[in-house]
């Protein structure tokens, strides 16, 4: 039961982002050829009906009762969740940096590490392991050219 | 059925590139279906730009045979550690994993072995018989019966999906939306670009299709708690049914394989309904319906035919119509969209080479999925055991690596790892992810079709319900609207 309001509040806030993002979108586009903004304009109001259904049905209530293996809400590990999602954007900015093999090193490394494994020379090898993999398919099979790095 | 398309076929799949990329295909998909967390979907969306350097015809039966075995593979983790694969195998579980407490592990996933072969074998014998008339009757199609069609993909879509119909329908409007960002299709006015040269040509659709499928199936993985050591069930005795063995349970195999075709044929549905139709209708036409779910052989039959023979059965409408029968055959169509093909109502006519050679590899899977199944029977208690902590960051990587190899382009790469975000949080409150991808994909179509419709007309929208195909076509879709609606009601 906690979960269901739990969500039923999350929806309703993802109902009005949608709402103010619609409107919002709406009132800036284009003025142009109405023909142009035609179908976009009738997806941002379908979307901001759907919104107002959704905060005024909730989205959960009905489907609760069919449910056969309504678990409780999973338990999220936020801690590790956002360090990953730092680290990932600090990955992909990097990759032309450090070029594509060094950086999928290092950050492996890191994300292995971090998350708990505890043989670091484990963690190593299925690092190199699998860059050694990438690199069989991606670099020599299918000659995709990976960003190198600037340094050397 | 034209025999010259059929030998070529034949052709284009016995060689052996083509074997061996169906058969790395199937392995890919078996691994893959045995890891709890991951999903078929993720796989095809993930060896997708893997495929980009290949021939359609070796790229796409490779694509296909991962579904396959993916659908198999499930069963592996539902059977010996009663964590099911992948959702299509949560059925299987119910018997399965009883089975192999009982010491009975290796014969329970031999008879899932068997029947995900036979409903695989069906549903493809099914796909070869209904596709070329149904492409026939697609013929007639013009743009308003583009547009109707369009609107009543994602109607089913949307309504049928798992979840709140308003949700469903909240994604494929999402959906539609982002697939208006770039150069409107007639008249060339940019729109939605926000000065970003990089989306004059639309958002596209491969790195938005990895973020939303495999990056945030990755994010999922990682933030969840570690996999404590689940104990398994070991595999041992003698793996294959004998044949009075499966004589005994083959009137389950073939109901639940026409159930799966069926399934599958219907857009929106997929692997996940069709175990669980497949399973009660077998527990209510059984004579011991009392032992199911105490671990019976029919009750593992039941749930495997009908996920496998899903795989054929949502090709259908992907060929004839252009809309996809499941999520995994949304991601099939944008593979499709970047070999330069386009599926829909001519898509058999004008490539009925391709068509067939798809569906005949489709057949070829089931056998290698029968013969890789049976060596991976002894060694799929180790696969499931691999910890998230490796395979997540492992996803991520290859997400990144996917989305940078189509436009050697980083724009692509960052705007994955947005549509990434945005697919873990649509996962996390049950948003249902594969109305966008269709809304991404059926877009331009739908949008070409309004056009020109409104161009014929004058600009009157009457047109959509003046031609009969049309007229019929959104008929089907309020209806499925309106059916949504009132078993909502219903159940509050």
């Amino acid at each position: 039961m906690k979960g269901e309001i739990y969500l039923q509040k999350v929806n309703r806030i993802i109902a009005i982002f949608l709402i103010i993002i619609s409107i919002f979108l709406y009132v800036s586009s284009p003025s142009g050829t109405d023909e142009a903004m035609l179908l976009p304009r009738l997806l941002m109001i379908l979307i901001m009906v759907l919104s107002v259904l959704l905060i005024i049905s909730g989205g959960e209530k009905a489907k609760q009762k069919n449910s056969q293996n309504e678990k409780t809400p999973e338990k999220i590990l936020l801690p590790r969740l956002i360090l990953t999602i730092v680290v990932t954007i600090i990955y992909i900015l990097f990759l032309k940096i450090l070029g594509f093999y060094l950086s999928t090193f290092v950050y492996l490394l890191f994300i292995f590490i971090s998350t708990g494994f505890k043989q670091k020379w484990l963690a190593v090898s299925v690092t190199l392991g699998f860059i050694g993999f990438l690199y069989l398919i991606f670099s020599l099979w299918l000659k995709v050219p990976l960003p190198e790095c600037v340094f050397f | 059925m034209n025999l010259d398309f059929l030998f070529t076929a034949i052709g284009n799949v016995f060689n052996p590139l083509s074997l061996l990329a169906i058969f790395a295909g199937v392995t890919i998909g078996i691994v893959i279906g045995a890891l709890p967390g991951l999903t078929a979907t993720m796989g095809v969306a993930l060896l997708l730009p893997i495929t980009f350097g290949m021939k359609p015809e070796i790229g796409l039966p490779m694509l296909m045979a991962l579904y396959c075995g993916a659908m198999y593979g499930g069963s592996i983790s539902a059977i010996l550690i009663h964590t099911p694969g992948t959702g299509a195998a949560a059925a299987t579980c119910l018997d399965g994993y009883p089975m192999a407490q009982k010491g009975e592990g290796g014969k329970a996933i031999g008879f899932s072995l068997v029947a995900s072969f036979i409903g695989g074998i069906f549903s493809t014998i099914a796909l070869l018989f209904i596709a070329p008339p149904l492409s026939k009757v697609a013929l007639l199609f013009g743009p308003p019966e583009f547009f109707t069609l369009a609107i009543l993909g994602l109607t089913l879509i949307g309504t049928l999906a798992k979840g709140s119909w308003i949700k469903g329908l909240l994604s494929g409007s999402i959906g539609l939306l982002l697939a208006t960002v770039g150069m409107d299709i007639l008249r060339g006015e940019p729109r939605f670009v926000f000065g970003q040269v990089h989306l004059l040509s639309g958002i596209p659709f491969v790195p938005a299709l990895i973020g939303l499928f495999s990056l945030s199936q990755g994010l999922i993985l990682i933030g969840r708690e570690m996999k404590k050591e689940i104990k398994s069930e070991q595999v041992s005795g003698k793996i294959l049914p004998t044949l009075s063995a499966i004589r005994k349970v083959k009137n389950t195999i073939l109901r639940s394989s026409i159930i799966g075709t069926l399934v599958g044929i219907i857009p929106g549905t997929g692997g996940d309904l069709a175990t669980w139709v497949g399973y009660n209708e077998a527990k209510r036409n059984s004579k011991d319906a009392h032992l199911f779910g105490t671990g019976i052989p029919e009750g593992v039959v039941a749930s495997e035919a009908a996920n496998n023979a899903v795989t054929g059965g949502a090709l259908v409408p992907l060929m004839t119509l252009g809309i996809p029968g499941s999520s995994v055959t949304a991601v099939l169509l944008g593979g499709l969209l970047v070999h330069g093909l386009r599926p829909g109502v001519t898509f058999m006519s004008e490539n009925g080479d391709l068509s067939f050679t798809i569906i005949f590899s489709l057949f070829v899977a089931n056998f290698i999925m029968l013969l890789v199944g049976y060596a991976f029977a002894k060694i799929g208690v180790h696969i499931t055991r691999v910890k998230n902590n490796i395979i997540a960051p492992i996803i991520i990587v290859l997400s990144v690596t996917g989305s940078y190899a189509i436009g050697n382009s980083l724009f692509d790469v960052k705007l994955m790892f947005i549509f990434g975000i945005i697919g873990y949080i649509m996962h996390q409150y049950k948003f249902p992810l594969a109305p966008v991808v269709l809304g991404l994909i059926l877009g331009p179509i739908a949008e070409r079709g309004l056009r020109q419709s409104l161009l014929i007309s004058s600009g009157s929208w009457t047109i959509f319900i003046t031609r009969p195909l049309s007229a019929l076509l959104l008929g089907v879709a309020l209806l499925s609207l309106y059916s949504a609606i009132k078993k909502d009601r219903k159940n509050i």
